[in-house]
């Protein structure tokens, strides 16, 4: 089964985003921040990463790029309400830049992309 | 001599007839021959006394007659020079009664006052046409009453020559043999011309005074030549400025002042007071909007000639720095037959302006419709008046780049409050904006994944779309303000505006439809390509379009219209629709500030942002119920 990394601080959409990936069909493995996500990369070895960016402790551009450094392979998209991280040249290193709405087709949709575009590669 | 040998002959001869007698007394015997030779003697004696007396009551007369003789030669003469005198003078001259009827006036006045018959007899003020007859301004009244001041100056115009000249009219008693005042004698000088010089002068000097304090440009430039064509100061009839243009390399006409025919010339000078104007009325009088349109002023302005052309004579007077006077332009060389054409005059003086050692242009001054002759005296004051006139123009320009830079100062301080404004605006609202958005993405979310559940109740299903609709709307509102916060990188690229512009109106085509809005395009053919960032002006387009069909609920016409001006392009998008009150139209470009019921504010804004990111600018007209005119312009290069 397809695992999940969910990183974000929000705790209700948090639990929003579990509830609609699993309604998927995914394995969803979530995270509060940057720095949970590292440990849970290392230890669950997730096939996709979800990052929030704006997030305590450590921002997402950050661990997606400590994600990045240690395993290259996992592929990242970026789900933020910020639409200006798009031009962050850091952002670039992600497979997908999502702007938040509360339609979540587009994230599944990107989701469902970038897996295939993995299995393909692999 | 042979007059006394004539007279004392018979007086010898009696005497030796005489002396024979009495010596032949005692010798003589016939007593009777001697009494009848002595009788004959007496008698030839007595006739040669009353002779003698005759002839000198005869020579007396002679003497007379001759002395009468003289003084008529000499009366002759005396008046032959006085002639003379009076045509050297130039004055006319006009013997007055007591009763200001004219009793002789000289050929000079009946010349000048254009008298076609014989004034004598005629009231002085026939003749005269002046408005002081029978007051006490008149000098003749004055002088028959015994006063002082007995001058009196004004304007006439002679038709013979079409010259206008000033006169001074001075009174002078006449008296007869007993000393009693009978005439007046009215000596009536020409003094045309001390009257110009006095005038050039104060001319001058009240220019002077005025240049001072600093003029608009387009003012003083009128004023100039009103001055150079004022008929009381030089009197040229047209006077033409030609001004160089340094960055283009070329001297061009700038403006014309004076009668565009010789009707109008006419006109003109029945209009102008007598008085002398001073320059300050004159100021106050000037009335652009006449003088705008006149041919003379339209074929002034489009007189072009490059510096570096040598053959024209507005050129070589600007290259010399000295003063042309052009007496028979048809034999001139230095002046071509364009030029000859275009002022349609033989005679015309160049006179260069120069201010700090530089030419600045050039004045052309003509006398085409009375064909006064250009004097080289009213050159040299021609000459003296433009100097101080090219400081004038000087100082205006600088003053006017002064200005142009402080508009600038004023324009893009403008531009960066609202810059600020914008960039603290932004700031605040996408901050806002993002703080909403996590929140609303989770009730919409959340509310989304209801959807799948069933309800035995279909109210609930029917609330829970409401709750997703709503929540859609609130992100849209968000979109635009985080967009307009977002200071993104241009994406420039060599783009066909034509072609954007052509993809919005098909974008929008259904939207036209359900508004009943006509589209016309016009675009010039050859637009160049520049360089844009093609998705940002779309969404210019877009906007500015949506706004337009907007303002037409009941449907109208939209005329889009391309066209390359000088080095812009420009797009002009007008409506039929409701126009844009005056006091909205100030704040269309503020942030946030909107008429529509559900709109954001931040369209037109973030379009200028857009447009001016681009070098370009935004001009609104707004007619009340005749619509919008948007025009949008972009750089070429």
């Amino acid at each position: 089964m397809t695992t999940i990394l969910l990183v974000e601080d929000d705790k209700n959409q948090r639990l929003l985003y579990e509830q609609e990936l699993r309604h998927e069909g995914y394995e969803v493995v979530a995270a509060s921040n940057g720095k949970e996500a590292l440990e849970e990369v290392q230890e669950k070895l997730p096939d996709i990463v979800i990052m929030d960016i704006n997030m305590p402790k450590m921002d997402g551009i950050e661990a997606m790029g400590r994600i990045l450094g240690k395993n290259k392979e996992i592929p990242v998209i970026i789900n933020t309400a910020y639409s200006n991280y798009k031009d962050s040249f850091m952002s670039w290193a992600a497979d997908a830049y999502i702007v938040k709405t509360s339609d979540l087709s587009e994230l599944k949709e990107k989701i469902k992309e970038v897996l295939a575009k993995k299995s393909k590669d692999s | 001599m042979s007059k006394r040998q004539s007279t004392y002959y018979p007086k010898e001869a009696i005497s030796k007839i005489r002396k024979v007698l009495n010596k032949s007394k005692g010798m003589v015997l016939d007593e009777n021959l001697l009494n009848t030779v002595e009788n004959i003697c007496q008698g030839v004696e007595s006739n040669l006394k009353k002779k003698k007396s005759e002839t000198a009551k005869l020579s007396k007369k002679s003497v007379i007659e001759d002395e009468s003789k003289t003084l008529e030669e000499q009366i002759q003469e005396e008046r032959k020079i006085f002639g003379n005198i009076m045509e050297v003078i130039g004055a006319g001259l006009c013997l007055l009664d007591k009763d200001s009827k004219v009793v002789w006036a000289n050929d000079t006045l009946k010349e000048w006052l254009d008298l076609k018959e014989s004034p004598i007899g005629d009231h002085c003020s026939n003749i005269y046409h002046c408005d002081v007859a029978r007051t006490d301004k008149c000098p003749a009244v004055r002088v028959f009453k015994g006063e002082e001041g007995h001058s009196l100056e004004s304007w006439v115009t002679t038709t013979k020559t079409k010259k206008r000249m000033y006169i001074q009219h001075i009174a002078m008693p006449m008296t007869n043999k007993e000393g009693i005042l009978e005439n007046v004698l009215l000596l009536t000088v020409d003094v045309t011309k001390s009257e110009k010089l006095v005038h050039r002068l104060l001319l001058l000097q009240q220019f002077g005074e005025i240049t001072q304090g600093t003029l608009h440009l387009d003012k003083l430039l009128h004023l100039i030549l009103t001055c150079i064509t004022a008929d009381y100061s030089f009197g040229f009839n047209r006077a033409m400025l030609f001004l160089i243009n340094k960055e283009l390399g070329v001297i061009n006409g700038k403006l014309a002042v004076g009668p565009s025919s010789l009707e109008e010339a006419t006109q003109i000078r029945t209009e102008m007071s007598s008085k002398h104007n001073s320059l300050k009325d004159i100021i106050n009088r000037l009335d652009y909007s006449h003088n705008i349109d006149t041919p003379l002023n339209t074929m002034t302005k489009l007189m072009v000639h490059p510096l570096s052309d040598t053959s024209e004579v507005v050129t070589i007077c600007a290259k010399e720095r000295k003063p042309i006077i052009v007496k028979d332009a048809a034999k001139d060389k230095r002046v071509t037959g364009e030029f000859r054409k275009a002022l349609g005059v033989d005679e015309f003086v160049c006179v260069p302006l120069i201010a700090k050692n530089e030419t600045i242009g050039v004045i052309v001054a003509d006398n085409v419709y009375t064909g006064e002759p250009i004097s080289e005296d009213s050159i040299n004051t021609l000459a003296m008046f433009v100097n101080q006139a090219a400081l004038a123009i000087e100082n205006a320009e600088t003053y006017k780049r002064l200005e142009d830079k402080i508009d600038q100062l004023t324009e893009t301080q403008e531009r960066l409050i609202r810059s600020e404004k914008l960039a603290a605006i932004g700031s605040m609202s996408s901050y806002v904006a993002h703080e909403i958005r996590n929140p609303l993405v989770t009730i919409g979310g959340f509310a989304k994944t209801l959807s799948r559940f069933t309800f035995t109740d279909s109210k609930i299903k029917t609330n829970i779309d409401i709750i997703v609709e709503e929540v859609k709307r609130l992100e849209k509102i968000l979109n635009n303000i985080t967009d307009f916060g977002k200071s993104s990188t241009l994406e420039k690229v060599d783009t066909q505006i034509c072609k954007i512009m052509e993809d919005t109106c098909i974008l929008m085509e259904s939207y036209f439809q359900e508004k009943h809005i006509k589209l016309h395009k016009r675009f010039e053919t050859n637009i160049p390509e520049i360089s844009v960032d093609p998705a940002q002006i779309k969404q210019v387009f877009l906007n500015i379009i949506m706004n337009a069909v907007e303002s037409m609920p009941d449907g109208g016409d939209l005329d889009v219209i391309i066209k390359s001006v000088y080095k812009s392009l420009e797009i002009d998008i007008i409506d039929t629709g409701k126009s844009i009150p005056q006091r909205v139209l100030q704040n269309i470009f503020d942030p946030f500030f909107t008429t529509k019921p559900s709109g954001t504010g931040v369209g037109l804004p973030v379009s200028l942002k857009i447009i001016e990111d681009h070098g370009g600018n935004i001009d609104v007209k707004s007619k009340h119920g005749k619509g919008t005119k948007m025009s949008l312009t972009l750089p070429i290069k």
